[in-house]
């Protein structure tokens, strides 16, 4: 079975906080909050810009995934991050990596852009682009999907079996990456949309994830069809 | 309760909206009869068209193209696309067709028909219209900018035989190997665990004496080696990003950076920098140096466009759409070019000695896909050396196919999937001035750029 690394476990899969847990959550918090009130500089860049929220939703379509995945373009990336400030450009160049700057990782940016639940459970949840969150699935999370994941894997990555906002997944030996098809290409190459890495952020490139012998075509599962939400009615 | 005084302002209100929308209407319509588009507000934002070009196709068919958009609040009306079409003109036809697009998978759908489609092929450009009344063409330019089509009317087709994806052919040598650092003759790698994409050294291109040259974007700056594999200068790179890179013919480099809104750089040979220019539209994938030395970028799939008249002084992007071709000729003016035709097969074709045409269509075997088109080198015996990629769900290789002048396979040998870690995708693969191939992959700690002698 394919397991995450350890690096993996603590920085990118963030996972629901235990009830038992509410209380340290609340109570640490409070302390650290009022022992570091005097020092405001402590205060990251997630800190002061990351005040959105979530909504739940009746569905979610691929028109509505590129839409929201294209608002991302030409911000930041924070491995293990979630947390756009949409102005067109990255806020903390300068940060490192895993710094509590701007934006997304890469599974991160496909959590956010599918509106997944936090848990993993079906539906449809739509994260503003300003809430700082991560989701529950790194690349292997994405490589290896289990039967009651929110997404599936394609029987196969020739261009008629996959749809924009599908998703190239694969791992190297040390690490692995996820981009959305936005428009097919051709010759195994696709324009994609991903959350790239630190000193790009995320971009639309045309690559060829698609062919390399690595990579696997994955889905969301439940896709709503793309009027939604004015379907006309059957029967 | 509405009194008379509101109900009067609301007719007149009515009666005014009514006139201004005829007014404002008949203009739009009026633009979209004549051609001629109100004026952009440059404030707001606007779609980036990506369109993949089919550099061949097979005369007598029809033709499916493709454009889809890119744009930064794609609510806006100022973003979304309302109407499509491609202007279509087959060889020796003066008149242009109109082919509506379809919207379908988040892109449009053009079907030229196979009326269109002549044995000379034909030329199109693309427009789609925004919510708010622009309309934007590609390529930007006009009909000068028209892309070109050519057919695979005349050329032999050829079966490449069996693919056994277990007999890749080992290198005949390591010409470069590199560990990763940032030391003399080291490159630097970025990322490489968990979440983190590695993008190892961006580019190579090799000259005319075997030398290499090396983009080490991590480390800023391009590392020249000769044939020997010996460091033999250092130059600071122009941008920060990972960038495409080619060698000069007088041994400068040209460089570009990859995806939307690229910028194209010009390094002269002691490292000075003579240019840089915007990258007017596209995504820019790899860039090329011309016979005139000045950088071409291919800004969508069998798309080359120039960027600047004269060292420094940058072409607009619709100047740049006026010149953008299929392929980049060499210092001797050979072309060569390489694309699919119907997912199971690939065309290459190139000027023969004499002017000519040579090429083939080669077919794949079944359940294989072609892949990357890397190169079409075309030979002193009228021949060519082709390199493409392959695929299927599981496995990727380069085929390399050596056709001689009436387009038969005189060999054919499957090389192993460069690195994964190159950002410039296409420039994994060269054609050494030596008449090899040489092909850049990842090992633990470095990676290495190996030679295959074309058999």
């Amino acid at each position: 079975m394919i397991q995450p690394t350890n690096t993996e476990r603590k920085t990118t899969i963030r996972r629901p906080i235990a009830p038992r847990r509410i209380a340290a959550a609340i109570a640490i918090p409070m302390l650290l909050g009022a022992a570091l009130a005097s020092s405001p500089a402590s205060a990251t860049w997630v800190d002061d810009n990351c005040k959105g929220s979530a909504v739940e939703l009746s569905g979610w379509s691929r028109a509505y995934a590129s839409a929201y995945a294209q608002q991302a373009v030409d911000e930041g990336y924070e491995w293990g991050g979630g947390c756009y400030k949409l102005n067109d450009r990255d806020d903390t160049p300068n940060l490192a990596t895993d710094g509590s700057g701007e934006g997304a990782d890469c599974s991160g940016f496909v959590f956010k852009s599918w509106a997944l639940h936090q848990d993993g459970s079906p539906g449809y949840r739509r994260w503003d682009h300003d809430k700082d969150i991560h989701g529950p699935f790194s690349t292997w999370g994405y490589l290896a999907p289990r039967s009651g994941d929110p997404f599936k894997e394609l029987s196969s990555k020739s261009y008629g079996a996959t749809t924009y906002m599908d998703a190239f997944v694969w791992r190297a030996t040390d690490y692995g990456h996820i981009a959305m098809v936005h428009a097919e290409g051709s010759g195994g190459f696709d324009y994609v949309i991903h959350a790239r890495n630190n000193d790009v952020g995320t971009t639309i490139d045309y690559i060829d994830y698609r062919s390399l012998s690595a990579s696997k075509a994955i889905t969301r599962k439940a896709w709503s069809p793309e009027c939604f939400p004015k379907c006309p009615t059957l029967g | 309760m509405v009194t008379p005084n509101r109900a009067n302002h609301r007719r007149r209100a009515a009666i005014a909206g009514v006139v201004a929308g005829l007014v404002a209407g008949g203009a739009v319509g009026a633009a979209l009869l004549t051609g001629a588009a109100p004026p952009a507000d440059p404030a707001l934002p606007r779609p980036t068209i990506l369109h993949a070009a089919p550099a061949l196709v097979t005369a007598g068919a029809p033709v499916e193209l493709t454009a889809a958009t890119f744009c930064a609040e794609p609510g806006l009306p100022s973003c979304a696309i309302s109407a499509a079409s491609a202007a279509v003109r087959p060889a020796g036809v003066s008149g242009w067709t109109e082919v509506s697009g379809r919207p379908d998978g988040g892109a449009f759908r053009f079907a030229v028909p196979a009326s269109l489609v002549p044995p000379d092929g034909f030329s199109y450009r693309l427009v789609l219209r925004t919510a708010d009344g622009v309309a934007i063409a590609y390529p930007p330019g006009g009909d000068e900018a028209a892309i070109r089509v050519v057919t695979t009317a005349g050329l032999p087709v050829r079966d490449l035989g069996v693919i056994r994806w277990d007999r890749r052919r080992p290198a005949d040598e390591v010409v470069l190997r590199l560990p990763y650092g940032s030391g003399d003759g080291e490159v630097g790698r970025w990322g490489g665990e968990g979440e983190l994409e590695a993008i190892g050294p961006s580019s190579f291109d090799v000259g005319p004496d075997g030398s290499i040259a090396v983009a080490d974007w991590v480390n800023r700056r391009i590392q020249v080696f000769g044939a020997a594999g010996r460091l033999r200068e250092v130059i600071a790179s122009p941008t920060t990003r990972p960038v495409d890179l080619a060698l000069t013919g007088d041994g400068g480099y040209v460089l570009s950076t990859l995806g939307t809104e690229a910028t194209a750089f010009e390094v002269a040979a002691a490292g000075g920098v003579l240019g840089r220019y915007p990258v007017g539209f596209g995504v820019a994938t790899r860039v090329a140096a011309s016979a005139t030395g000045g950088p071409r970028v291919q800004v969508g799939a069998a798309q080359w466009a120039a960027v600047r008249s004269a060292p420094g002084i940058p072409l607009a992007g619709d100047e740049q759409g006026r010149t953008q071709t299929t392929s980049v000729p060499l210092a001797d003016g050979d072309i060569g070019v390489s694309a699919d035709i119907d997912g199971r097969s690939f065309a290459a074709v190139w000027t023969r000695p004499d002017g000519s045409r040579g090429g083939a269509v080669v077919r794949l075997p079944a359940g294989v896909a072609p892949g990357a088109d890397y190169f079409v080198h075309p030979l002193a015996d009228g021949g060519a050396v082709v390199a493409k990629g392959v695929w299927d769900d599981t496995h990727f290789g380069v085929i390399v196919v050596r056709l001689d002048a009436r387009g038969r396979i005189r060999s054919t040998g499957l090389l192993p999937e460069p690195s994964i870690e190159q950002a410039a995708r296409y420039s994994t693969v060269r054609y050494s001035p030596a008449g090899d191939v040489l092909v850049v992959f990842t090992e633990p700690g470095g990676i290495h750029i190996d030679r295959f002698i074309v058999r």
